[in-house]
């Protein structure tokens, strides 16, 4: 089975590949964020194309479950040999060959269309004069589509569709051996940890900076469903102020979600503790 | 294993069949996002389920939509990894209004300019004659100087808006530009006449970017086509009688008062030298040049005649008065003279922190933007990451004492997918009275 | 304060509430609680290690809540607040606290506390919430006009 490929480019997590994009959302529950231009409508924000960023804590996820590989990073061009850019060509004129084969037979097709149209307005000539027969009528139109047919031109060259592949189809090389994600602290153990856990009882896990915290956590397809807890991490000894409690408490009240106040106790294991809006204003 | 991955590799480029569905204009409806969500998930439910597999149905269409045009209209460049930049090897013209930069005859692209065209799948990337893909660009491209994934997505993102961004200038390099560009022009041209050259020369870069012979043609433009000797001016030199209509009082500093009247030069205007003894008309003996300079004279006359009045002892010490009667015309102005201390702006002397750096001017879509004389831009951008450290408030006071707010910097905060903008700006109180 | 003194609650508090500072607290969350917020069938509770808290019902068919008075000087890890909740869970019969935390001015702010995962409220839930609240101000503007 082919594993997930994962770029990296410096800290960051990329997935290139459009099958493993959906596999990684619709079978691991691994959303992540679209961050490239979409091919066919570039020039908006709505809805972004490949590649797929993925949150440091997905891509530690994915690695410790070893469901994906880490492909080496590409920081510098690679020399193409000879061998390569002669084969490169040649696909090419390969593409602008078949092509040019199925615009022709495009042509074809329409101009078959015309045929009752071109047949009626022999017809209708045919009968001013009347000495031909049928027959001959059938003939002359076969005659004039088969004119027709060879005036048919090949696809310029100029017109040719030419694709300007999203993921690399060269450098599929050996791919990096990489246990983990580099962890840099304690919070940062904290927030892998804590994903980890939601993720393994079953909910969605998105990036939660636009709501203040570290994740959005969604009971089902984020598509679908809203959010029910804005989880932030902070570590078991760090102390909170009651003013910090009144902050999360009008932001649970606003956005109408349960804060995750979430940490690692001594022995490591992940514990929350939900805040909820008092309905004492 | 080999075969397994020849498989995948396929997948991603496009049979001749598939790029023929691409001459098709792309349908142009976008992911339903918002509406009417749910609380959770309820088994059984077969609306939700059927939503579902909508989304996901068109969520895989997107996903897997690949960069396609005609070859007619995508452009090409060449990457040169030893100046960490890409040549234009051929043009499509629209995209230069906003992108690239001439050096001798050629066009060249920063990395994150052709990085973005390759992603809006307008031009194709060539490094020694192989076509790169899109994800080999992101690698290559922004592992150059200067340039990281967080900028790019910043930069991207505002482009996808509509927005101009622009790697940032200080405006002293603007001006060392623009000075190289006016001396060049010296050599040829008239000093006057260079100045309004000059702009004839930005319009004619800005029209036609694309045509290579930009700097020879420029040279050639008529910039004015009156003839003076054609042009009648009135000639008071030889009258010896003229007459002023009056001036409207509105026109005229307070203390002077002109009626209309007729002057007589019986030897021509040209004899007389110093209209002194025109009478109704104070004349100050100071000359200036606008009312500002003529402002301040008139004020330095005041401040005169009060030392030289009873109370000009005030003004003769070391110690004087906070105010004097000149700088005193109206209640604002006072407040301002006396307040004895401004807010504080103290930078800390020990500051070892390293400067902020700017990233991105940018331009709003207005149409006015020109790519050689970019003027001001209406934004300046730094990129930082969601994890990196407030700014100490000694780097914000610097940027705005840099900037002293005439172009608001923002902060863009990246965090994975998703850009946040903020802006901290010293602000001072304002006076309550 | 001297009034505080005479208040025949605060004299009552006395006699349960040995620390005065808990005392004081406990005395101005059980006034907020019955004369601005209106609660239920307040009562004072002492639980084990010498806590109190103050039980009532926010509206008479809600589920009894109890709150425990903390100062807002105080500072707490998330340990700390963890063992608090667990160590309250079971003589309350419930797992949700509700922390009161009284400034030096006796403004008082709440906070919903709960060990693990509780969802926020469903749409149905703020729906009866609403009606409830609004039913509330109703008949309080009725009382003064």
């Amino acid at each position: 089975m082919n594993k997930i490929k994962i770029r990296k480019l410096d800290e960051n997590y990329m997935v290139w590949n459009a099958s493993d994009i959906i596999e990684l959302r619709n079978k691991h529950r691994i959303v992540g964020s679209l961050i490239g231009c979409l091919p066919r409508i570039p020039r908006q924000n709505q809805q972004l194309g490949r590649p797929l960023l993925l949150l440091r804590e997905e891509a530690a996820l994915l690695i410790k479950r070893d469901i994906c590989q880490v492909l080496k990073e590409i920081s510098e061009p690679t020399n193409p040999d000879d061998k390569e850019i002669e084969e490169f060509k040649i696909k090419r004129d390969q593409l602008y060959h078949e092509q040019n084969i199925l615009a022709k037979e495009d042509r074809l097709k329409e101009l078959e269309k015309l045929r009752p149209r071109i047949y009626e307005g022999m017809k209708r000539k045919a009968k001013k004069d009347s000495n031909i027969s049928s027959e001959k009528l059938e003939e002359n139109v076969n005659e004039k589509m088969k004119n027709l047919e060879k005036r048919i031109d090949n696809l310029p060259e100029s017109a040719q569709m030419l694709q300007i592949p999203t993921a690399c189809t060269r450098l599929i090389e050996a791919p990096e051996e990489i246990n983990t994600v580099a962890i840099t602290d304690k919070l940062d153990e904290t927030k892998i940890r804590v994903f980890e856990d939601l993720h393994d009882r079953g909910y969605f896990l998105t990036n939660g900076s636009k709501f203040g915290g570290d994740f959005l956590v969604y009971p089902g397809d984020p598509c679908r469903y809203h959010s029910h807890y804005v989880v932030i991490c902070l570590e078991n000894h760090a102390k909170i102020s009651p003013q910090q409690f009144s902050t999360y408490s009008r932001l649970a009240t606003i956005v109408k979600k349960t804060i995750l106040l979430s940490y690692l106790k001594d022995d490591y294991t992940v514990h929350y503790i939900s805040l909820n809006w008092a309905g004492i204003s | 294993m080999e075969s397994a991955n020849c498989s995948r590799e396929n997948k991603s480029l496009l049979n001749a069949e598939e790029l023929s569905t691409y001459r098709i204009a792309a349908e142009k409806s976008l992911l339903q996002r918002g509406g009417v969500k749910d609380y959770c998930p309820v088994k059984g439910n077969l609306e939700q389920e059927s939503k579902i597999n909508e989304f996901r149905r068109k969520y895989i269409e997107l996903i897997k939509q690949e960069r396609v045009d005609k070859k007619d209209s995508l452009g090409r460049a060449e990457w040169l990894d030893d100046k960490k930049l890409a040549k234009q090897t051929k043009d499509v013209g629209k995209y230069l209004k906003y992108f690239g930069h001439n050096k001798d005859k050629e066009i060249y692209f920063l990395p994150e300019e052709i990085l973005f065209l390759v992603d809006i799948g307008a031009y194709e990337l060539y490094y020694k004659d192989m076509l790169l893909s899109l994800e080999e660009c992101f690698g290559i491209l922004l592992s150059t100087e200067k340039l990281s994934l967080q900028k790019y997505q910043v930069y991207a993102y505002l482009i996808r808006f509509g927005f101009i961004v622009r790697r940032y200038q200080s405006s002293d390099q603007v001006q060392a530009k623009r000075q190289s560009n006016s001396s060049k022009r010296d050599a040829n041209n008239d000093e006057s006449e260079t100045i309004k050259k000059k702009q004839r020369v930005d319009e004619m870069e800005n029209n036609d970017m694309c045509s290579e012979s930009v700097a020879s043609t420029s040279m050639n433009v008529k910039y004015c086509n009156w003839d003076y000797s054609k042009i009648d001016f009135p000639d008071f030199s030889k009258q010896s009688v003229i007459s002023l209509p009056e001036v409207d009082s509105k026109y005229l500093p307070g203390r002077i008062n002109m009626q209309k009247r007729e002057y007589c030069f019986p030897n021509g205007l040209n004899s007389a030298k110093y209209i002194t003894d025109v009478p109704g008309c104070k004349i100050i003996k100071n000359t200036a040049s606008n009312w500002k300079e003529f402002k301040e004279v008139n004020n330095c006359d005041i401040l005169e005649k009060l030392q030289a009045s009873g109370c000009g002892c005030l003004w003769r010490g070391e110690v004087q008065p906070l105010l004097n009667p000149a700088e005193t015309n109206t209640q604002a102005s006072i407040l301002k003279s006396i307040k004895a201390n401004g807010p504080s702006r103290s930078l800390d002397e020990n500051f070892t922190e390293n400067e902020l750096i700017l990233d991105y001017d940018v331009y709003s879509p207005d149409g006015n933007f020109r790519k050689s004389a970019p003027g001001r831009p209406d934004l300046r951008l730094i990129v930082v990451k969601q994890n990196d450290q407030v700014p100490h408030i000694n780097n914000i006071e610097l940027l705005n004492r840099k900037f002293k707010a005439n172009v608001p910097v923002y902060f863009a905060i990246v965090s994975s997918g998703d850009i946040s903008f903020v802006s901290l700006i010293t602000q001072s109180l304002p006076d309550l009275c | 304060m001297t009034r505080t003194i005479n208040h025949p609650k605060y004299r009552q508090l006395c006699a349960t509430i040995d620390d005065e500072k808990q005392r004081q607290m406990i005395f101005e969350v059980y006034m907020d609680l019955s004369e601005v917020r209106k609660w239920h069938n307040l009562n004072i509770r002492k639980l084990k290690a010498n806590r109190f808290v103050v039980t009532g019902n926010p509206m008479a068919s809600a589920a009894e809540n109890a709150v425990y008075p903390v100062s807002s000087q105080d500072k707490f890890s998330l340990g700390e607040i963890t063992d608090l909740l667990s160590s309250m869970k079971e003589e309350l019969q419930s797992p949700i606290l509700i922390l009161a935390f009284i400034d030096q001015d006796s403004t008082i702010a709440y906070s919903k506390l709960q060990n693990g995962l509780n969802p926020p409220e469903t749409p149905r839930q703020m729906q009866d919430k609403r009606k409830w609240a609004k039913h509330k101000f109703a008949r309080r503007k009725n009382k003064f006009t």
